[in-house]
């Protein structure tokens, strides 16, 4: 079984969202706090996860580079003035997808394989990170 | 306090050079300081930036304008940096004093805080060059006063040791040098602790001089007085001379006369002149004589001596001067001639009376027998005919016993005057011995010369009053006469021939109207007796 620093993160969205790809750099934008709206000025909500275990620290650090200390830390900084907020942040995948499946504006990231086919109807892939 | 003095000199050149080195060090302190400032503030500034890049990065990245005040706020509050500015894709903050033409500004890139190489923006950060300069002036004036206090401290110190290690020293040495007079016995002290300083040799050294000095100036003191007595002598000597001295070159001009010459001048009347011709030669009648005897002489090398007369007389007196020429030669090949003069004219008068006394006869002032028997000798050699004429006076005996011999001499007198009158000059008048006088004509023959005698008769036996006496008296003549060479040519029979005429004549001559005048007979007895 790969390890969680080795399994491909996907990057879903309700099954309706106008967008179908996003680019790693719009996904930043995103989740860092810099756009709130998909490039369709679809507004967005961005999600994070506690589980699995690795999901959210490889998914930062194959977005941005960085460990979760210093994504954290940047939070910590943009929180104070108020400009931007942080992705709401839930217990598990499921949770996340339940979400998106729910609420055509969130994005949340999942890693690939816990993707169900069921699943895969309510919601779609617009990204995939690699490691 | 003197201006040109040791000590400030001293301590005018020790401030300059102190003054001129504080000004550049300070100047290339500043510059230093400057450059080390700029390069400072530089590294700071990019410290400072480091600091604050990821807010910055953040802030451009989000757009967010409080957090890029932060930023700007906190570069602007640091003293090196004069002002600061963020733009953005989204804003463009600057702070107050932001130029637009900055003097010097860095300028650091913003990038994404996620996509290193998405550039979001600038931020400028211009520098506080003022600060820096005052930085840099607070560091060189800091510098440069601690040097002027060093320069300060350093003068006072060199001016003092020089003032009581050089300066006071030779001060001392110099005011007792000052007052000191060579030739003294007075030395100079060393100054104290200058013992075996260059100060004390110089002191030992002068000393030395001193005594050298001394030792000269006394010899020379010595030396000169015996030459101001030597010069006194000579002077007395030369001064005091009577006979006149002179000093000339070899042309003539002359150097240097006493004061015995002076009055010969003034005596003959003549100015005082630089030059009077060679060896004085004006002066005398015969210039060219005295210049060839006087050239011969040199020729021979000799010293001239001669009597030459002078040209000019002193009152109708005739002055002979016996001149004496040395050439002197001095060591620098130069000729000199040095002329002395003697009065000799004294000499000469005397000279002249003698010869006088020898020919003449003392009363008529006549040529006596002597030096008529002379001259009819030369007339003999020379075979001039002549007539020779004894004559004796008539009646003299009486006079001299009546009137005594002063009036005897007068009649001489008398007598001797008529003839010298009557007589040519180039007849030889003569008295040939008490009342006898003798004339001797040339070249004349029986007849003038018996005109002759009339005339002379007749101008003698005229009565003539004695002075002394107030008196008549007359005295006759009687003239026997001889010719030469009809008569005889030899002089002793000529003579007895004459006399035997006169005395045959004698006593026809006392008679009133008798002849007085008898020629030679000459006989053949006689002839043989004087042969």
């Amino acid at each position: 079984m790969n390890t969680a620093a080795a399994k491909p993160i996907s990057i879903v969205v309700h099954a309706d969202n106008a967008t179908d790809t996003l680019s790693k750099k719009q996904l930043i934008d995103l989740y860092m706090g810099r756009y709130v709206a998909f490039p369709d000025n679809q507004s967005a909500q961005p999600l994070d996860t506690l589980t699995p275990e690795g999901l959210k620290s490889t998914f930062y650090k194959r977005l941005v580079n960085m460990p979760l200390s210093r994504v954290n830390a940047y939070w910590s900084r943009v929180r104070f003035t108020g400009r931007a907020t942080p992705p709401e942040t839930y217990s598990d995948e499921q949770m996340v997808l339940n979400f998106i499946a729910e609420n055509p504006n969130a994005i949340g990231y999942v890693f690939s394989d816990a993707l169900t086919k069921q699943q895969k109807q309510k919601v779609k892939v617009i990204l995939e990170l690699y490691e | 306090m003197n201006k040109s003095g040791l000590l400030l000199r001293l301590a005018i050149s020790i401030s300059f050079a102190a003054v001129f080195v504080g000004f550049i060090s300070s100047q290339v302190f500043f510059k230093l300081a400057y450059q080390k400032n700029l390069d400072k503030t530089q590294a700071s500034i990019e410290q400072l930036y480091e600091v604050v890049a990821p807010t910055a990065n953040i802030a451009a990245y989000l757009g967010d304008q409080e957090l890029a005040k932060e930023v700007i706020n906190g570069l602007s509050n640091n003293q090196a940096i004069l002002a600061a500015s963020f733009e953005s894709e989204l804003f463009s903050i600057q702070s107050k004093a932001f130029k637009t033409k900055p003097e010097k500004q860095t300028e650091f890139m913003v990038y994404s805080p996620f996509v290193p190489s998405e550039s979001l923006g600038k931020i400028k950060v211009q520098h506080n060059l003022n600060y820096i300069e005052e930085d840099s002036q607070n560091a060189a004036s800091f510098l440069s006063n601690s040097l002027l206090i060093q320069a300060f401290v350093v003068t006072a110190i060199a001016i003092f040791i020089a003032f009581y290690f050089i300066t006071k020293p030779i001060l001392i040495i110099a005011n007792s040098l000052h007052s000191l007079n060579p030739g003294t016995a007075r030395r100079l002290k060393k100054p104290i602790f200058h013992d075996k300083s260059e100060l004390g040799n110089l002191v030992e050294d002068i000393n030395l001089l001193l005594e050298k000095a001394e030792e000269q100036i006394s010899q020379e003191r010595l030396l000169r007085s015996e030459i101001e007595l030597l010069e006194k002598r000579f002077r007395l000597l030369f001064e005091n001379s009577v006979a006149p001295i002179i000093l000339m070159e070899p042309r003539g001009n002359i150097l240097l006369t006493n004061k015995a010459f002076k009055s010969l001048i003034e005596r003959i009347e003549q100015p005082i002149k630089k030059n009077y011709g060679p060896v004085l030669s004006e002066l005398f009648e015969t210039p060219e004589l005295v210049t060839r005897a006087v050239n011969s002489a040199f020729l021979n090398d000799e010293i001239a001596i001669g009597e030459h007369r002078l040209k000019f007389k002193e009152q109708d007196k005739t002055i002979w001067l016996q001149v004496v020429v040395s050439s002197i030669i001095t060591d620098d090949l130069k000729s000199y001639y040095q002329i002395t003069l003697n009065d000799v004219s004294k000499k000469r008068d005397e000279l002249d009376k003698l010869s006088r006394r020898a020919d003449y006869d003392a009363l008529t002032n006549m040529t006596n027998r002597h030096a008529g028997e002379k001259r009819i000798d030369q007339l003999i050699k020379d075979k001039t005919p002549f007539v020779f004429a004894l004559m004796d006076l008539n009646g003299f005996k009486q006079v001299n016993d009546i009137y005594g011999h002063d009036a005897g001499d007068e009649v001489l007198i008398f007598v001797a005057n008529q003839l010298k009158q009557l007589t040519p000059s180039s007849g030889i008048t003569c008295r040939w011995g008490g009342d006898e006088f003798v004339v001797v004509l040339e070249n004349t023959n029986k007849a003038d010369f018996e005109l002759f005698c009339e005339q002379l008769t007749t101008r003698i036996v005229k009565p003539y009053t004695l002075i002394s006496h107030q008196a008549n008296v007359q005295v006759g003549l009687c003239i026997g006469a001889a010719f030469y060479p009809h008569d005889t040519s030899h002089k002793p029979e000529l003579f007895h021939l004459a006399d035997k005429a006169m005395y045959a004549i004698k006593p026809e001559s006392k008679t009133r109207g008798g002849r007085t005048l008898a020629f030679a007979t000459p006989t053949k007895t006689l002839e043989r007796k004087y042969e």
